[in-house]
């Protein structure tokens, strides 16, 4: 029997996870959606508007599980943090209500972008699609901020435990909003371009090389290509912020024991906790130091710099940091790779990449990559923060609920998410069809 | 292919926790049994509704059906169960009642059993114009369906506002004083709906029947306020900093004000026959 706190934990774990996926391929989907529609409207290729129809499809099944999703997070803040939010929801309240309105904006556009098509003239219905684009992005923004506010949190006078004043602003003023919601809204363009250049892959690898393929394939390729590098970018800038704001998480993400100068970087290993040092990883001497401050034989902050009770799990944090730094150099050698067949290709050699069987291998792995990275990196700021909810203010233990037997939800969501999964692939499976009989006799 | 539900449960629960975070909490709390059923009832279903659109027309999408169908009833009866559960004013806003109070009375237990046929008889009322466009015979089915709704309705309506005169005297001596304009409204709003349908004026029915609900809900909240119903607290007293309220408030106003028409423009669009 799981106590309380683990349930409460590995609950909100699981519907985060699922619904962190959702969220990301509805906010990157109608980018896509919207650049195929154009294609098509502007040269009158079919292939383009079947590809724009394939992918508003889609887009609506998933916004659909996305909402569900999100409305189950609604109902576990409070049945399963009932003190957290009962003390602090307010001071997060405005990030929430404009999520809110850009949800509901988004869900309205995506509704008569999906029944305008042959309702609307072409222009038209194109721009209804845009709503739908910028509004979930506003709203992947929006949320992130409450999250960025909970790693620093700001703006807020306190008093017998309980909120006095607040500035309703004070999310989007958290020093880890920024980088945090930059990096956030990447990730999800980036997502989505390497899921769907990743269905095309296996459709191209069973031997559908038809344009319709090939066009999918090239969209998605090009905005999750595009997106690695910024990412990487931005993850810097995130970084560095982390080490200002909340050095043991830092220290956790790298695996810090002691405080030092010329801190190395670590790459890989087990976290030895009672020697407070990475077991069997490889160091790069100083390396740490010179990346967060320029110099390098600046002192880094370790773990020991708090008591061991204030310290969240590093052999996770530093697992799931690691894994996602590699997923992004991953998808920058892949972008590397792509260059190359492209230059070959332009100076004459002809390279059809539908036809390099490994290199469509490496794009359609991208696509499970991508998402572990997503959800490795959720794991490093959230398990990251531990132990505390409200970064410095509020202990998770004095957050969650004392209601009896909360591992009983765990189960039952367990159980459920797994039904909904198993049920979604069988679905899309169906739907993944290859292209349709107007794109390939066109 | 969304649920509109969905996205005004969000809204709510939101406006809930942003502004009045100690009144979600405490809500959260005591009425944990009900919530949980609910959500669950609104997860399957929803899920039911995207995998039965999308299944095609085998045995996959047939079970899902089936789900739709029982999740559709359990989560009504429960928000119904739990909301009349306040209404007795006996929750403590701990949850120290217990999971299963919320519906140990005669009045939560009718309270949902009225929402589950209320919902249905919502449903059968708006369904029957569109149905009549399909078919003729179709319209006459809802019809019959949505009289039996409205039956049965009516008389679950009398026997929940018995339960509640020993249940929650409180509550039903302010709904029979303060609240009684509202009250005065949801009867006639129920009356007039049948009638209405009666004379198959499916349209105006539509409106008159929404009415009946409208007007219990907001009877009740006239009723009730400022008291939360759980526990001794009052509504202001749970709520966020000024300064959060306003800024809550400003931005729902206005978000619902661009939804609105956003939404019609939806339901033209909507009902505009494909080119």
């Amino acid at each position: 029997m799981l106590d309380n706190l683990t349930a409460a934990r590995e609950q909100m774990a699981i519907s985060l996870s699922f619904h962190i996926i959702f969220a990301v391929l509805g906010v990157g989907m109608p980018w896509l959606m919207l650049y195929a529609e154009d294609r098509g409207i502007r040269t009158g290729d079919p292939i383009w508007t079947a590809l724009a129809r394939r992918w508003a499809k889609a887009s609506a099944i998933i916004f659909a599980i996305g909402a569900v999703s999100g409305t189950v997070l609604s109902f576990e803040f409070g049945l399963l943090w009932p003190n957290f939010m009962a003390t602090y929801s307010g001071a997060f309240g405005v990030s929430f209500s404009l999520e809110a309105f850009a949800f509901f904006a988004e869900a309205i556009f995506l509704g008569l972008y999906f029944y305008g098509w042959d309702r609307l003239k072409p222009r038209t219905h194109w721009w209804t699609g845009v709503p739908v684009a910028v509004g979930g992005l506003a709203s992947a923004g929006f949320v992130t901020t409450a999250n960025a506010w909970m790693n620093a949190p700001v703006g807020i006078v306190m008093q017998g435990g309980k909120i006095v004043a607040a500035e309703p602003f004070a999310p989007f003023t958290a020093p880890t909003s920024g980088p945090q919601v930059t990096h956030m809204l990447l990730a999800a363009l980036l997502c989505t371009g390497f899921a769907v250049a990743a269905v095309y892959a296996v459709g191209m690898l069973r031997g559908r090389r038809d344009a319709y393929h090939r066009r999918g394939l090239a969209s998605g390729l090009v905005m999750g290509l595009v997106a690695a590098p910024l990412q990487v970018i931005v993850g810097d800038w995130a970084v560095r912020v982390v080490a200002q704001t909340q050095p043991t998480k830092m220290a956790a993400m790298e695996g810090l024991g002691h405080t030092m100068a010329g801190a190395p970087l670590s790459l890989g290993g087990i976290y030895d906790a009672a020697a407070g040092q990475l077991r069997g990883a490889i160091e790069i001497p100083k390396a740490l130091s010179l990346l967060l401050a320029y110099d390098p034989n600046a002192v880094v902050t370790g773990l020991d710099a708090v008591p061991p009770a204030d310290r969240p799990s590093v052999a996770v944090v530093h697992l799931c940091f690691d894994l996602m730094v590699g997923i992004g150099t991953a998808f920058v050698a892949l972008g590397v790779w792509t260059l190359w067949y492209w230059w070959r290709h332009r100076k004459g050699t002809m390279v059809r990449i539908s036809d390099r069987k490994w290199y469509l291998r490496a794009v359609a792995i991208g696509g499970p990559a991508a998402m572990v990275a997503l959800i490795a990196g959720w794991i490093v700021t959230e398990v990251g923060r531990q132990p505390w909810i409200v970064f410095h203010l509020m202990r998770t233990t004095q957050a969650v609920s004392d209601q009896p037997g909360l591992y009983v939800y765990f189960y039952a969501a367990a159980a459920i998410y797994t039904l909904l999964a198993v049920t979604l692939v069988v679905l899309l499976r169906r739907i993944a069809t290859g292209a349709p009989k107007e794109a390939v006799s066109a | 292919m969304w649920e509109a539900n969905h996205v005004w449960l969000v809204f709510v629960l939101i406006g809930l926790f942003s502004a009045f975070p100690l009144a979600f909490a405490s809500y959260s709390r005591a009425l944990a049994l009900p919530l949980s059923l609910a959500l669950l009832g609104i997860v399957l279903r929803g899920s039911a509704f995207v995998f039965r659109q999308y299944g095609g027309n085998g045995r996959l999408a047939r079970t899902w059906g089936r789900v739709f169908a029982v999740t559709s009833t359990i989560t009504p009866f429960v928000l119904g169960a739990g909301a009349a559960s306040v209404a007795t004013g006996r929750l403590a806003a701990d949850g120290s009642s217990g999971l299963l109070a919320p519906f140990q009375s005669p009045l939560a237990l009718c309270a949902g059993a009225l929402a589950v046929s209320c919902t249905a008889y919502l449903a059968a009322v708006f369904l029957c114009r569109d149905a009549e466009r399909v078919h003729k015979g179709l319209g006459e089915l809802f019809r019959t369906r949505a009289l039996a709704a409205a039956v049965v309705t009516g008389a679950l309506a009398v026997v929940t506002l018995i339960a509640a005169a020993t249940d929650a005297p409180l509550l039903f001596a302010a709904l029979t004083s303060r609240g009684l304009v509202f009250m005065v409204v949801s009867i006639a709003g129920g009356v007039l709906g049948l009638w209405l349908l009666w004379r198959r004026a499916y349209r105006t029915a539509r409106i008159a029947a929404g009415l009946a609900p409208t007007g219990v809900l907001w009877g009740w909240w006239l009723a009730q306020y400022p008291a939360l119903g759980v526990g001794n607290l009052s509504l202001p007293g749970t709520a966020a900093p000024p300064a959060v309220v306003l800024a809550v408030g400003i931005i729902l106003f206005a978000g619902i004000s661009c939804v609105i028409p956003a939404l019609v423009v939806l339901f033209r669009v909507f009902s505009r026959p494909p080119a």
